[in-house]
């Protein structure tokens, strides 16, 4: 299995890492700015040599444009079209999923997930490859959990893929 | 771990259930094959009081495939009257409030696809949309029992075996050991709503199942 990550300094990031070289496979980070549209664009040329795009980090866009994840997310989507052996994880915050006025937090958070939400659901719903997972989740929190969540899903990406993990914390669970 | 399984005897429910006791766990285990038909009001009443004190319910037998037919919608056939639906609806109540409590619910991929014109799988689809709009009532409120609403593509149990070959089947098992694995890492994390399938598959859109069916 080969796995692009497009980072891997948050805790999470790191974890997975440590957890997929482990795991015997064969690990390349992008480290890719997501401010800069090149970076961006740089991303895509591991394509060919990579089975998983884990699309992992969030980075508010400082122009008008398209946040950075979206962008590889378009990237990869475009690339990979068509092609059902190829893989794409976007890692997408819980806050896409909750309506905005129930919503505390950053505005322009939200908004950029609520529209790469849309935009990867849309993807999602016709039948052909890539096969695409959005993973909604906190990404700050239950990192051992997240990280053999995700090892089985790649370990069983054969023969099945989730297009959608709603990955909640159980109910009680307030540590 | 206590764990309930509807449709204990075929299929999903089989495999959950073996992978169960093979950890050692309890499995009450309900099937129509050995006499409890959850179509039945005092068999579902059965089920929930006997187990108020499990874990987890695994509700996974659909129980209303006999009542599909597949040329058209069937007289007989009445929205709500779904013993998967009302036996969840059931636990749910039972356990509301009960953060230590868990729900793994059978659902159905064909919930998220826009296929109603195609008749065959109208009232299996309206079956499968009527438990998960529970289910999103319920874990909406976010008060328990946590619930996951499991939806899967289509797998070679003998409930498939009256579908249109067209439709492209998955293992059992294949899906049966991520069930096994969220039941497991319940504690830590629990996922409230699931999409799986089979990668890479040549699936059907609309206008290609209408194709088939003859309808265009």
């Amino acid at each position: 299995m080969k796995i692009l990550m497009i980072d891997d300094t948050t805790t999470l990031n790191m974890a997975l890492k440590d957890a997929f070289i482990q795991k015997g496979w064969a690990v390349t980070v992008a480290n890719t700015d997501l401010n800069d549209s090149q970076s961006i664009l740089d991303a895509g040329k591991y394509a060919d040599d990579v089975d998983i795009c884990l699309n992992n980090m969030y980075t508010p866009s400082n122009t008008q444009e398209k946040h950075g994840q979206a962008r590889i997310s378009d990237i990869f989507l475009d690339k990979w079209d068509l092609n059902s052996v190829k893989y794409i994880i976007n890692m997408i915050d819980m806050s896409a999923l909750i309506k905005a006025e129930d919503y505390e937090g950053d505005k322009q958070y939200r908004l950029d997930n609520v529209m790469f939400n849309a935009m990867t659901t849309v993807f999602n719903a016709r039948a052909d490859g890539p096969n695409v997972c959005n993973a909604y989740m906190d990404r700050d929190n239950m990192i051992e959990a997240h990280v053999k969540l995700f090892c089985h899903v790649i370990e069983n990406s054969i023969q099945v893929w989730p297009s959608q993990l709603v990955l909640n914390k159980p109910l009680g669970d307030i540590a | 771990m206590k764990i309930v399984i509807t449709g204990h005897k075929t299929g999903l429910g089989e495999y959950v259930s073996d992978a169960m006791i093979a950890q050692g766990h309890t499995v009450k285990g309900y099937s129509r094959s050995t006499g409890y038909d959850i179509n039945d009001a005092d068999v579902r009443d059965t089920i929930l009081l006997e187990n108020l004190d499990a874990d987890v319910f695994f509700n996974n037998a659909y129980g209303r495939m006999a009542n599909i037919d597949f040329e058209d919608q069937p007289t007989h056939w009445k929205r709500g009257e779904n013993g998967q639906l009302k036996l969840l609806e059931q636990f749910c109540d039972a356990w509301k409030g009960r953060t230590d409590k868990y729900i793994l619910h059978s659902g159905s991929k064909i919930v998220y696809k826009n296929i109603q014109k195609v008749k065959q799988v109208k009232t299996y689809r309206i079956d499968k949309m009527d438990c998960t709009a529970l289910i999103k009532t319920y874990t909406d409120i976010g008060l328990g029992p946590n619930i996951c609403d499991f939806s899967m593509g289509m797998f070679d149990t003998p409930m498939a075996d009256v579908w249109p070959d067209y439709f492209i089947r998955g293992k059992v098992e294949d899906y049966g050991k991520t069930m096994v694995m969220f039941i497991n890492n319940k504690e830590s994390i629990w996922p409230k709503e699931v999409v799986f399938d089979n990668p890479g598959r040549v699936e059907f859109g609309p206008v290609e199942l209408a194709k088939r069916e003859g309808w265009l």
